[in-house]
């Protein structure tokens, strides 16, 4: 007996664990402050919604569409917030870098906001 | 045959050791940005494992703490990076 919402779980938390696993990878290896970012605003988007839809899809396995589940929707809604905040704060932490004057690694090739840093 | 409890639990344990780069980073970053980035990071991921033992023990009030961390990390992430920028907070 397959279970579709036991293998559409599944595979949400394989993915979520597997980008939650690669930004933390990078995080320590990458050689840049804003190739770090690259790396990590990848756990908020995929990591933890993958992470939290599968917590989701396993409540409506269980206890079934109608009536929704309060964890359920929870898990949905913590979700989305991160889904929505990640990429903003991400933003905000990059700019604030090139705006303090971090310097990009020596194997960086183009800077486009060259003349915009201020002093 | 790994049943689905045991893939979450196997799930909270990657999480817990994922959260030893953050704090690799969190204390011998080089640069601050690199600091401020680790911590949204270990708070994205402290969300996830705050969801996940929530499910996992069936309680609900764990997981408005997770809701709870999540909005606190963003609010600081954002507060720490324009304090950065302009000098200021508002």
């Amino acid at each position: 007996m397959v279970n579709v919402f036991e293998i559409l779980s599944i595979a949400c938390l394989v993915i979520g664990v597997i980008f939650l696993s690669l930004g933390m990878i990078g995080l320590l290896r990458l050689p840049d402050v804003y190739n770090r970012l690259h790396a990590t605003t990848k756990i908020g988007t995929l990591g933890a919604f993958g992470v939290l839809l599968s917590i989701m899809i396993q409540e409506i396995g269980n206890s079934g569409l109608l009536p929704p589940s309060p964890m359920g929707i929870k898990a949905l809604t913590v979700g989305l917030f991160i889904l929505l905040t990640s990429p903003i704060s991400g933003h905000m932490i990059a700019r604030a870098a090139y705006k303090m004057g971090v310097d990009l690694c020596e194997d960086s090739i183009l800077d486009e906001y060259k003349g915009e840093r201020k002093d | 045959m790994i049943s689905l409890a045991d893939a979450d639990f196997l799930a909270l344990i990657v999480m817990v050791l994922a959260t030893a780069p953050c704090i690799y980073r969190v204390l011998y970053g080089p640069t601050l940005p690199d600091r401020i980035a680790a911590e949204d990071a270990m708070g994205n991921a402290l969300v996830v494992i705050f969801g996940l033992y929530a499910y996992r023990e069936s309680s609900i009030f764990l997981m408005d703490v997770a809701m709870l961390l999540a909005i606190i990390s963003f609010v600081g992430t954002v507060v720490v990076a324009k304090y950065l920028d302009k000098g200021e907070v508002l």
